[in-house]
């Protein structure tokens, strides 16, 4: 069984227009995303901006209020508040978010901060809550005076270890990382990626991994999930996803990495534009006449495309991938 | 536009009854009944008890209500006790006075604000910006009856370039004389009104222009080779008075609150004035209708303040 | 490098800004030439200058709070002896900015036409008519579909992307030599940010203009730039054409840059990470190879106390001698000097 079923989940919001300013329409944020996540993965959510991927991540953590579709944790439905509480979900499920800044409470020392999530799920004595605190800035390589220090004492990629130290604390099973690195720069991301890694050998932490970066994505993620105007286009392993994308939109994501191989570079620009162009032309093929994504189909096991069953066969074919 | 504008007037109507039965109730569980004071004292309780009777005074508060609602309608708030003549009158009389002395303060507040906290803004730092930061900072210390208690007593008694007192000299004769009177009578209340109301609007445009000043926007348009001067006449100005304007609905209500120390110290004859010696006669029905007045006039003024706020910044403007 | 072609030349360029009465170094002697028909790329890290030297180009900092040196010759102008009125001769006119964030940098009262039109007010004497046809052409140039109703719209109802292809309209209007980009598709998704590079590309073809690309993004370099500058801690470390920063990079720095990205062929790795931090303004060493501290294992001995520039092929120089010896700590005989 999986960690966590997420099942058709929707999260709409009411547009109101009109004289008497009654809801007309909706923004459907997330319309109908389904995807499970393993014990000890990484799972992840790639889309542009607008495409609904921080919505299914909040909606994952509780934070987001779901229209429709279920989120199975431990047999129970977490999208109810009850669940939740019975369950004590957030215990278990914890969120980094890409602004460290505005994340950590700039009034709050770090020994707080990170102990936090301790004092609210456990009861522990004062000792043992700043043992395990001096456990955690151990384990994310900040030095035990780091305790003491606000927020803005500390460099971006230092800022994130400490919201991934305060995401950790509760030995949860699964993390929501929410743009994790996006706001960093190079060697401050390695940093912090290699660190999402170790604790997740350690701990055996699964991940939720929201990205609009396919570069870090790649490194990070077992299974991906591609999404485009709050509908999935596109599930599979690494694989799957880079090396026999099916879907249009997946890519046109793909093309647009810009890659560090000068030499190349001419071939690489020729074969986005072309991408680009099939977009252009093709969108009736890949888009339901409302334009919205078809639901998905399965083409291998591990590999699921939004498309018609007899285009998702004919490019599975063409990719060099057959129905198993 | 209009639709928003029309949408938002709806909206208050349900405020408007919402804040009559609040004031209502208030008047209600005031001690004392409304013929204490106008019947002889050694009057039958029992033709008393008549007179409620047939004044509907025993029906349930709902229908007291409602009449009092017709009656208001009909511009009948009741007598005051203390002037014995109709509230209306009474009030009307004196509305009048108010809005042209708040109107005044109003356009001097503005006229010395602007320019102040502009120039203080674009001069962070120097000599004029510590000037008037400190001219802010004293007069937001003092209490606003402090400074017209100092004023009245440097310009009205000491060097007696003012009239201390009243609307309008008894000697006024003639259309022009009358209102070169009224005018001289708001001059000192309706300057001393502004150096206290200049204060907030001062602080907050400095702070607006500062910001502007080192936006992105404004970088922008330095890398376009825009002079400095064009610079503030065509981005931060607007951009920095946005705020300032959509607080304009809001600083009359402020000024309606205001007159009420302005025309005590004064002994202008206005509504604020009005108001205290009613409490301090406990003239209910005035009372009444005057806290009935002020909060349909607060209403309006947030009304304004939307109205305008929409109308100069063009990301309101979307329905 | 032939300096006949280069219309824009920095010589000696430091810029230092007050911080508690003190003067600190953000870029310090910085040369570069730039020349028609090629876009410089100007890559590194957060805090590394990138950012100040093109601010520093456009003088627009306030003279209160910076002190700068050197010499930034515009076609034959030095642009750090202009006074604001002489700045802005050139500002807008011959050089144009692009910045990073779309949104702020367009002011939210003004409608799109007339930021547009703005700089034409001040640099040409075309008529109320030209320019807005004008307004119109370069809205189509910068690929936006419908330029009547862009024109007529603010900034709040226009896309991330689009918002950048107004700014890009801005900087173009009058046709500069010299167009600097900060950063400008940082905020914006993959897809859109291949569009405007596209768009910059294609305008420097038809314009003729020299474009220097500010960017921490060395995908972005690889793909558009000519040339490459990589900064660090306020200094050059290492220029050359792209393909030689890219195919044989030389400096410790570079390469770390290089290997600390994820790759294809390092899924299941670690990254490498640079040891350290950048050090601040206030901390900044006077002398020696401000990179040494990250790469610890390098001895001192293959450091220059006060390090230059060194040419290693035509075209590409690379600052301080360690480069010779450098290697990463799991290659063989990284301790060698």
């Amino acid at each position: 069984m999986s960690l966590i079923e997420i099942k058709d989940l929707k999260v709409h919001y009411p547009i109101r227009s009109g004289f008497w300013n009654r809801v007309t329409d909706s923004v459907r944020a997330v319309d109908g995303v389904s995807f499970d996540i393993e014990a000890g993965e990484t799972y992840g959510l790639v889309g542009e901006s607008g495409s609904g991927k921080s919505t299914t991540g909040k909606s994952v953590v509780g934070l987001e209020k779901v229209t429709s579709g279920s989120i199975m944790y431990k047999g129970l439905d977490i999208t109810k508040a009850e669940n939740r509480r019975k369950l004590d979900y957030n215990h278990d499920v914890q969120m980094i978010f890409q602004d460290s800044l505005s994340s950590l409470n700039p009034r709050k020392r770090i020994e707080d901060i990170i102990a936090e999530p301790l004092r609210n799920f456990e009861n522990l004595s004062k000792d043992d809550e700043k043992l395990r605190v001096l456990q955690l800035l151990n384990i994310v390589g900040l030095d035990a005076d780091a305790l003491y220090k606000y927020p803005h004492q500390f460099s971006g990629g230092q800022r994130q270890r400490i919201g991934v130290a305060r995401a950790v604390a509760t030995n949860p099973k699964l993390i929501i990382a929410d743009e994790p690195v996006s706001a960093l720069d190079l060697s401050v991301q390695a940093q912090v990626l290699n660190f999402m890694k170790k604790i997740q050998r350690e701990f055996g932490i699964s991940y939720l991994f929201i990205s609009h970066d396919l570069g870090v994505v790649r490194h990070m993620c077992n299974n991906i999930a591609i999404m485009n105007r709050g509908r999935l286009v596109e599930i599979g392993t690494r694989d799957d996803i880079y090396n026999h994308p099916l879907h249009i939109y997946t890519k046109r994501l793909l093309a647009a990495i810009p890659e560090t191989n000068v030499n190349s570079r001419e071939a690489h620009r020729a074969s986005r534009l072309a991408v680009e162009e099939v977009y252009r032309e093709q969108q009736s093929k890949y888009y339901d006449e409302q334009g919205e994504a078809y639901p998905l189909v399965q083409v291998t096991p591990t590999h699921a495309v939004a498309l018609p069953q007899n285009v998702a066969q004919q490019l599975a074919r063409q990719e060099g991938e057959v129905q198993a | 536009m209009w639709k928003t504008i029309l949408r938002r007037f709806l909206i208050m109507i349900p405020e408007v009854i919402i804040l009559s039965i609040l004031v209502f109730l208030l008047a209600k569980a005031m001690p004392g009944d409304p013929f204490t004071g106008s019947i002889n004292p050694k009057a039958d309780p029992a033709q008393i008890h008549h007179l409620m009777k047939i004044n509907g005074l025993y029906d349930p508060w709902y229908q007291q209500y409602w009449n009092w609602v017709v009656h208001l309608f009909h511009g009948n708030l009741g007598n005051s006790y203390q002037y014995q003549e109709p509230v209306t009158r009474l009030i009307g009389g004196r509305a009048a006075n108010t809005l042209w002395l708040a109107l005044f303060t109003m356009i001097l507040t503005y006229v010395f604000a602007l320019p102040m906290g502009v120039y203080a803004g674009r001069h962070e730092g120097k000599l004029p910006d510590t000037v008037i930061r400190v001219y802010t900072y004293v007069t937001y210390c003092i209490p606003f009856f402090v400074i017209l208690v100092i004023g009245i007593w440097i310009f009205g008694y000491v060097l007696g370039w003012f009239p201390t007192t009243g609307s309008i000299s008894s000697d006024a004769t003639g259309w022009l004389h009358t209102l070169g009177s009224r005018f001289y009578h708001i001059l000192l209340p309706g300057l001393l009104g502004a150096l206290f109301g200049t204060v907030n609007i001062v602080q907050y445009l400095r702070s607006e222009v500062i910001d502007s000043k080192h936006s992105d926007y404004v970088r922008t348009a330095r890398s376009k080779g825009v002079p400095s001067k064009d610079i503030y006449r065509h981005h931060i100005f607007r951009n920095s008075l946005l705020p300032i304007a959509a607080f304009a609905g809001y600083s009359i209500t402020g000024l309606l609150n205001g007159s009420i120390f302005t025309e005590t110290v004064f002994s202008y004859p206005g509504m604020g004035l009005l108001f205290v010696n009613s409490i301090s006669y406990r003239d209910y029905t005035v009372i009444t209708a005057l806290v009935l007045i002020y909060g349909i006039l607060n209403l309006i003024g947030t009304l304004l303040s939307d109205i305008i706020l929409s109308i100069v910044d063009p990301r309101i403007r979307i329905q | 490098m032939e300096t006949a072609s280069n219309f824009l030349n920095i010589k000696d360029v430091s810029t230092a800004f007050k911080i508690d009465g003190q003067y600190y170094d953000a870029i310090s002697h910085i040369n570069l030439q730039v020349q028609h028909d090629e876009i410089l790329a100007i890559v590194g890290e957060s805090g590394c200058g990138k950012s100040t030297l093109a601010t520093t180009i456009m003088g627009l900092h306030d003279p209160a709070e910076t002190k700068i040196s050197g010499e930034v010759d515009f076609e034959g102008t030095d642009l750090l002896k202009l006074d604001e009125n002489g700045y802005n001769q050139f500002r807008g006119a011959k050089i144009g900015m692009i910045f990073q964030d779309p949104l702020s940098a367009l002011n939210p009262l003004k409608r799109i036409e007339d930021q547009i039109s703005e700089v034409m007010d001040y640099h040409t004497d075309l008529s109320a008519e030209d320019k807005h046809k004008h307004v119109l052409e370069l809205l189509d140039q910068v690929g936006i579909v419908n330029p009547q109703r862009t024109a007529r719209q603010f900034p709040h109802e226009l896309s991330g992307g689009m918002r950048q292809r107004v700014i890009i309209a801005i900087a173009i209007a009058c046709k500069p030599d010299l167009i600097i980009a900060d950063e400008p598709t940082t905020a914006l998704d993959v897809t859109i940010q291949a569009q405007i590079l596209d768009v910059l590309r294609d305008i420097q073809k038809e314009n003729h203009a020299g474009i220097i690309l500010i960017t921490h993004d060395l995908g972005v370099v690889a793909e558009t730039a000519d040339r490459v500058a990589v900064m660090y801690a306020g200094q050059i470390v290492e220029q050359g054409s792209v393909e030689q920063v890219f195919n044989t990079p030389e400096h410790p720095y570079t390469r770390s840059l290089l290997r600390s990205m994820p790759q294809r062929d390092n899924e299941n790795d670690d990254l490498y990470v640079i040891q350290g931090n950048v050090p601040s303004l206030q901390k900044m060493p006077a002398t020696g190879d401000r990179f040494a501290p990250r790469i610890p294992w390098v001895p001192a001995e293959a450091h220059e106390e006060h390090p230059t520039m060194h040419e290693v092929a035509p075209g590409h120089e690379v600052r301080c001698t360690c480069y010779k010896h450098f290697k990463f700590p799991d290659e063989q005989g990284s301790v060698t000097v």
